[in-house]
């Protein structure tokens, strides 16, 4: 693991630097803005800042993933003497565990120095933004793993902020359509809940992309879906997820109607998905 | 120590590239892959060094799985080509990765390579000529001082002077330091020069093994018939790789008695036994799909 990370922080010594240099930045503009102009325009920015970092970080680390990929980096990393296994682990540890908590305790430190008065609720909210980027780092790390082609990948993740995320990170949605009271958004002990559990799906959506990792051969990055086992559930995995993303943003009464019609979209995104997964060839002829 | 790669099978979209391969590499050895494009050269070499999972069989060091003991790894060097990470690096970005990767790699001899062969320490591989490229390639190959090198068309793009620079360096690295070094190659003139023995890929497997020396039943000859027509029996027994009017140069793949003793009766007025070399073996490995291609030449003619 030692080697992994001491090759891969080798590899990518000059974009952490320059990523480093970007927060720094951030951070002299939160401190400025926070010092001369705390009562007018700016007064959010420093109680945004770890997030704020932390996600420019995950971006940056996403998009460095991808240009491995395109730069063939990948294809001798599995040749190293590092396991596939340690090299998924090394980028979630680098490009996903550190800005979170590199930010964070920027965060932290910059408050102490400016505003002490607001150390609890900068904590609070780095870690429950901190939380939600991890859940949606660990999404983002399993779509990287399962797809092949890069374009697939950003398809893909954009699918999966657009339909399954967004109300996973947001369970206030929950309580509004079951009418259960489950997490109350005014309650600590109801957020921190909220946030545990995330933390464990996204630990477990980890483990899974790291157990897939181990099973990824070079020669099926052209493949949409690089296992073939999980060709079929990904399909039904498009279809249920989107058909589950309508139903519970329908505000009407549901019916059959609203049923059937909410079926539509998620039909095509499952034949869309189907076409690139298992690449179909229609043979239209006239020959007998 | 010897890499020994065992029974393996590799199926890429559901086609077979490579079924039951089993050979094995010893110290010290300078071993040729040859096979027609597509033959599979290319995903044997990405199997063996771990970028491709096989689907069955076992590489082993000595006695250990190559394969599974990622502590090996740093025992073989490959590089995919021509698209590699190389390209995107300068020189001195690349030996700084590399020192991490090999515990061994030899950055003496490294800066001293690069210098001799006057190559950009501060520009990226990317900006390179092709034949700069492949001659980075070789020194950062030996410079990582793995004791198993694979090289995917080494000479590939070079002029013939660095070419024997090239040949020369491989040739007193392996004496050196007893490296092992597996060459894939189509320029089987080149590789006559350099290996101890080839390994043919056809058919998805090692079809053969040979060493000019080794190949007592591959002969080639130079003959002259006498008629107006090719006595029948050459076109079933070797392959004809010239004809000028009634000379004729044919390689027998498996030359028998039988052979002989009709190239000495009265069909021919001049037998002249030639040297052969790895690209005759190669040609009479191939004679039959080569018979094929000429028929269907001479049909559509």
């Amino acid at each position: 693991m030692k080697q992994a990370i001491r090759l891969y922080t080798t590899i990518k010594k000059n974009q952490f630097i320059l990523a480093l240099a970007l927060g720094v930045l951030l951070a002299v503009v939160s401190v400025t803005s926070n010092l001369l102009w705390k009562n007018i325009t700016m007064k959010h920015f420093s109680e945004q800042f770890g997030p704020v970092v932390f996600g420019i970080w995950i971006f940056v680390g996403a998009t460095s993933v991808l240009n491995d990929q395109l730069k063939h980096l990948d294809t001798w990393l599995f040749t190293q003497n590092i396991s596939r296994l340690q090299l998924f682990l090394t980028r979630v540890i680098l490009l996903i565990v550190a800005p979170i908590l590199i930010s964070s305790l920027m965060d932290i430190v910059l408050t102490l120095l400016t505003e002490p008065k607001k150390m609890i609720d900068i904590i609070s909210s780095d870690a429950t933004d901190g939380v939600q980027f991890f859940f949606i780092a660990s999404i983002m790390a399993f779509v990287y793993t399962l797809i092949g082609p890069i374009w697939m990948k950003i398809a893909a993740a954009i699918f999966m902020l657009v339909v399954p995320i967004s109300p996973v990170t947001q369970f206030e949605k929950i309580d509004n359509i079951f009418g259960v009271k489950l997490f109350e958004h005014n309650d600590n002990l109801q957020i921190l809940s909220a946030n545990l559990i995330i933390l464990a799906g996204a630990i477990i959506i980890f483990m899974i992309g790291g157990y897939l990792s181990t099973k990824i051969s070079v020669d099926t990055v052209d493949e949409a879906v690089r296992i073939r086992h999980l060709r079929w559930p990904v399909i039904i995995f498009v279809f249920v997820s989107m058909y589950l993303t309508l139903m519970l943003e329908t505000r009407s009464p549901i019916n059959s109607g609203i049923i059937f019609k909410n079926m539509i979209i998620p039909a095509i995104m499952a034949v869309i998905t189907f076409a690139f997964v298992f690449k179909p060839t229609f043979k239209l002829t006239w020959d007998k | 120590m010897t890499l020994v790669i065992e029974n393996i099978s590799k199926k890429i979209q559901n086609k077979t590239v490579l079924h039951n391969i089993n050979f094995e590499l010893n110290e010290g050895e300078i071993v040729g892959l040859v096979g027609r494009n597509g033959a599979g050269k290319t995903t044997l070499f990405g199997t063996i060094a771990g970028e491709l999972l096989p689907d069955f069989g076992r590489i082993g060091l000595n006695e250990l799985d190559y394969i599974n003991t990622t502590a090996l790894h740093d025992q073989l060097f490959y590089v995919d080509m021509p698209d590699n990470w190389l390209k995107y690096y300068s020189p001195q970005k690349i030996k700084e990765i590399l020192k991490i990767a090999y515990k061994d790699f030899d950055e003496d001899w490294y800066d001293l390579e690069i210098t001799r062969f006057d190559l950009n320490n501060g520009k990226r591989i990317r900006n390179y000529s092709k034949g700069m490229r492949a001659l980075f390639m070789i020194i950062v190959s030996f410079a990582s001082r793995a004791p198993y090198i694979l090289l995917d068309e080494p000479l590939d793009g070079l002029d013939v002077l660095i070419r024997d620079q090239v040949k020369q360096m491989i040739v007193n690295q392996v004496i050196e330091h007893n490296t092992t070094v597996l060459i894939a190659s189509h320029n089987l003139v080149e590789l006559d020069t350099l290996v101890d023995r080839i390994l043919l890929l056809k058919n998805q497997t090692i079809d053969r093994t040979f060493s000019i020396e080794g190949n007592k039943n591959i002969k080639k000859y130079q003959l002259a018939f006498v008629g107006d027509k090719l006595p029948e029996f050459l076109r079933g027994s070797g392959t004809i790789i010239a004809q000028t009017g009634h000379i004729v140069t044919i390689v027998f793949n498996d030359f028998v008695e039988a052979i002989g003793i009709k190239l000495a009766g009265p069909d021919f007025k001049f037998v002249e036994e030639l040297p052969i070399s790895s690209e005759d073996i190669f040609r009479a490995s191939f004679a039959k799909e080569e018979h094929a291609w000429q028929q269907e030449l001479e049909e559509e003619a």
